[in-house]
């Protein structure tokens, strides 16, 4: 893991730095520049340094956790760390919201294949993979929000409050979760799906039949539990998937979250707060894909590891 | 697309004349006694106010609007939207009024120069307080002015401080203080080196900053101290909180010393996307925002909402890299058939709905130094054509122009904001024989990195004009060397011989004769091919009250004077 972040972060800040475009033009009105306000700019964010030593350095104070943003020169660690509770809570609601509504429409469809049932259930999928996040995003804030009043347009809490306070935010956070949830729920649909209608197939299923348990038994503690084994793999993509969907899904909704401020330090070319953004999802997305791996040995004794 | 207008949109400095306010809040002293939201900084009764009260607007109230989030509060805010905030948080000695740009009261109540043009004596407001209800007095002008001058500031010094007497030496740490800036009881004298005539306009963007809380805080740091985020000032609004991403909160400060404001609090809502902040509009999720010309009519017509058109901020124009040596980029005449070839009526028409406004010069027409008689290469495709033919550039069989084996063919630099303007030039351009088919859609970063000489051929170019002085405005493009990045690559002499003239004149006329001359020449040599100035276009709902201005600037400045109804 160690090495994989040293070589996500080398690669990233190399991306950064030959990417086109200079900080210090970014951080001062162009009205205002003057050569000698740009000199000492240069000279303020290191931009005079050669490439190893500004990524030494950068990653050097990463780890005292002295890094500052090139724009505002808060502490980045402090900056994420305000971000990151908004990230997390829309990231576990819509995961509970693709887990659990993807579930749910996957079993309708294996229990009555090829049937009407299933052809929705199959429509509704794949338009959840294909629709893009900021439309629907867009037609929900414009029917729920502006037409109906139902829901608030933006935010993540009501004006005035600072806290998290559930019961106060939940308004808020509905519209979010389903747009970044939907993606979601539409792999699940089709993971449990197939997998569900080959677990039925199976002799044990029919064993069970034969025993003459009831229908519901059969299908949810036999055959359900076989069939969710492979979902389980996708918690090793759920995060990637959900990363990028937070970054256009907090820009239209304008939620304070990880994905706003990676964009924001994009287009201020703030490089110390793009590379600790970059190498912190990277942590995520490793340590989502070993807890999908320890989590598939849990649910499947054949695994073994080593 | 928004955040170069929201670049352009968000400069400028200072506030409004509060002699015109300070009248009003006293008089209703007495309603924002009972008002519960009234900050804890002691008594509500300012006792400055007199004069006549203000018409309908009611003591008290909040109102939400949207702004893009500022990068600091502390003295280091390089951000556009800084400057909007600190013109209703902060107070500089003087400040710069709107649209004329001319510097006014601020902190100082009068002001006024030697006859030798040196030494300004600043008469300061009796009784001021700040935020925490400390008193205010001149020691702390002149802390700031050591604040900014200190050796510990890693940003140079400007021109305006480095011509106060003393100043390289105290930044040089061969002095222990500013020697030119004196302070006494309730009076500033501040000594130049040489008489300057941008003096004032250049100190008015300088906030006065409490000694008191920031005596121990070395200017090295002040970006990191937690007064970058929630700073103390003078102004008639003080920052409650800021929460990054979301929203900065603001209370009325009633010790405010030209009189409290109407409003109790602001709440500024930061959007990253244009069309969330549109339809919180509509929901009226905000009270307050600017919206695009295509969407302004939907707001007109709407009982629910006032608008205001406000004068463009940015002027738009094509500019070149006339150092190329195979386009004919540095030949005047080139660019002023360009000029002529452009139908601004039709842009202007098409393009922003008519809510813009024709564009012949960088000064704004709004400012001071601004010549109403600056050459104008109006629409006239036929002499474009002729002076293209003068030159030696013949259309060619498909009628893009062509001399010696070199098609009159280049590649424009776009952003995302006037990629589609360009759009509509480019026909304007085919028609006289001029091939733009090639465009390079670039982000505003990659843009501004490119935009000097030898990285680009040509661009559609835009510059703000209320961020800083007008003359230094025209000194930015029009003055050889040009500092930070030259675009062009212009250098006229005689221009430059002006400049040089300009900065010794102190007397405002004579200043205005000599830049009335510079832009005649400078203009006259078409360093750009003029566009437009598109409109800021602000909505409102119909129960917040917003004074009329004439530029976004004046919004913000007038803040104290916004009421509920």
């Amino acid at each position: 893991m160690i090495p994989l972040v040293i070589g996500v972060s080398a690669l990233s800040y190399a991306i950064i730095v030959f990417a086109p475009g200079d900080p210090a033009t970014l951080l001062v009105d162009r009205e205002q520049m003057t050569a000698e306000t740009y000199t000492a700019m240069r000279v303020e964010l290191g931009l005079d340094d050669n490439g190893a030593v500004r990524y030494l350095k950068t990653m050097r104070s990463l780890f005292t956790g002295e890094l500052r943003s090139f724009r505002t020169k808060q502490r980045v660690i402090d900056a994420i760390g305000e971000r990151v509770p908004t990230t997390l809570t829309i990231g576990i609601l819509s995961i509970l919201f693709g887990l659990i509504f993807g579930t749910v429409i996957g079993i309708v469809q294996a229990t009555r294949p090829y049937s009407r049932l299933d052809d929705l259930g199959t429509v509704v999928s794949l338009t959840g993979f294909s629709i893009p996040h900021f439309w629907f995003a867009l037609m929900l804030i414009m029917l729920f929000g502006v037409r109906l009043h139902w829901l608030p347009v933006s935010g993540i809490r009501p004006i005035g409050a600072s806290d998290y306070n559930p019961v106060a935010m939940a308004p808020y956070l509905v519209m979010p979760t389903v747009v970044l949830g939907t993606g979601l729920l539409a792999y699940v649909a089709r993971f449990v799906r197939s997998s569900m209608l080959e677990a039925l197939n199976q002799d044990y299923i029919r064993t069970a039949r034969a025993k003459g348990l009831r229908e519901r038994i059969v299908l949810v503690r036999h055959a359900l539990r076989n069939s969710l084994l492979p979902v389980i793999t996708i918690a090793g993509f759920i995060l990637p998937l959900l990363i990028g969907g937070a970054v256009i899904v907090e820009n239209v909704f304008a939620l304070p979250g990880m994905g706003r401020l990676a964009v924001d330090a994009v287009f201020a070319r703030d490089y110390p707060v793009i590379l600790t953004v970059t190498i912190f999802s990277a942590i995520a997305v490793i340590v989502g894909n070993l807890i999908s791996d320890i989590l598939y040995a849990v649910a499947d004794p054949r695994i073994r590891y080593g | 697309m928004s955040k170069r207008d929201e670049l352009n949109a968000a400069r400028t400095l200072t506030r409004r004349q509060f002699l015109e306010l300070s009248g009003g809040a006293a008089a209703f002293a007495a309603l924002v006694a009972c008002t519960p939201s009234t900050p804890a900084t002691g008594t509500s009764a300012p006792s400055t106010g007199t004069g006549s009260s203000a018409p309908s607007a009611k003591v008290g109230g909040t109102a939400i609007i949207s702004l893009g989030e500022p990068d600091t509060l502390g003295p280091t805010s390089r951000a556009l939207v800084g400057a909007y905030i600190f013109s209703f948080i902060a107070n500089g000695l003087v400040r710069l009024k709107y649209p004329d740009m001319t510097a006014v009261a601020d902190l100082a109540d009068t002001f006024s120069a030697s006859s030798d043009g040196k030494v300004y004596t600043f008469n300061l407001h009796p009784g001021v307080k700040w935020q925490d209800g400390q008193p205010f007095s001149a020691d702390d002008v002149k802390f700031t002015f050591e604040f900014a001058t200190h050796p510990n500031n890693p940003a140079p010094l400007s021109i305006d401080f480095a011509n106060i007497v003393g100043a390289k030496e105290f930044k040089a740490k061969t002095a222990t203080e500013l020697s030119g800036v004196k302070a006494s009881a309730d009076k500033i004298e501040i000594t130049l080196i040489a008489p300057s005539p941008n003096f004032l306009s250049g100190i008015a963007t300088t906030k006065i900053l409490p000694k008191h809380v920031l005596a121990n805080v070395s200017p090295a740091d002040i970006a990191k101290d937690p007064f970058a985020r929630k700073p103390i000032y003078t102004g008639p609004f003080k920052v409650d909180e800021w929460k990054a991403g979301e929203s900065v909160t603001y209370s009325a400060f009633t010790d405010h010393f030209r009189g409290r404001p109407n409003l109790d609090k602001i709440v500024q809502r930061i959007f990253p996307d244009p069309s969330t902040a549109l339809a919180e509009l509509r929901s009226g999720g905000i009270q307050q925002s600017f919206v695009t010309a295509d969407q302004f009519a939907e707001f007109q017509s709407n009982n629910a909402f006032q608008t205001q058109q406000l004068a463009g901020t940015t002027g738009w124009f094509l500019s070149w890299d006339m150092t190329n040596k195979t386009l004919p980029f540095g030949e005047k005449s080139f660019r002023q058939a360009v000029s002529y070839a452009i139908d601004r009526k039709t842009l202007v028409a098409t393009v922003f709905k008519g809510l813009a406004d024709e564009n012949y010069s960088l000064a704004s027409p709004l400012s001071w130094v601004y010549n109403t008689n600056v050459p104008k290469y109006a629409f006239d495709q036929a002499k474009a054509k002729q002076m293209l033919d003068d030159l030696g550039w013949k259309p060619g069989s498909d009628g893009i122009r062509v001399k010696g084996g070199q098609r009159l063919e280049y590649a424009t630099m776009v952003t995302t904001t006037t990629k589609d303007w360009f759009l509509a030039i480019q026909p304007m351009l085919a028609a006289v024989g001029i091939g733009t088919t090639k465009v390079d859609v670039v982000d505003f970063p990659t843009w501004i990195s490119r935009l000097a000489v030898g990285k680009y051929e040509s661009t559609v170019n835009g510059w703000g004009n209320f961020a800083i002085d007008p003359r230094a405005d025209l000194a930015a493009h029009f003055r050889s060397p040009r500092g930070a990045s030259d675009a062009t690559g212009y250098k006229n002499d005689q221009v430059d011989a002006l400049f040089a003239q300009a900065a010794t004149a102190v007397a405002q006329e004579d200043q205005k004769k000599i830049y009335d001359q510079i832009q005649m020449l400078a203009e006259g040599d078409a360093v750009y091919a003029y566009l437009v100035r598109p409109k800021v276009l602000e909505v409102n709902q119909k129960q917040l009250s917003l004074p009329q201005a004439k530029i976004q600037a004046e919004i913000y400045d007038g803040l104290s004077k916004w009421g509920v109804n």
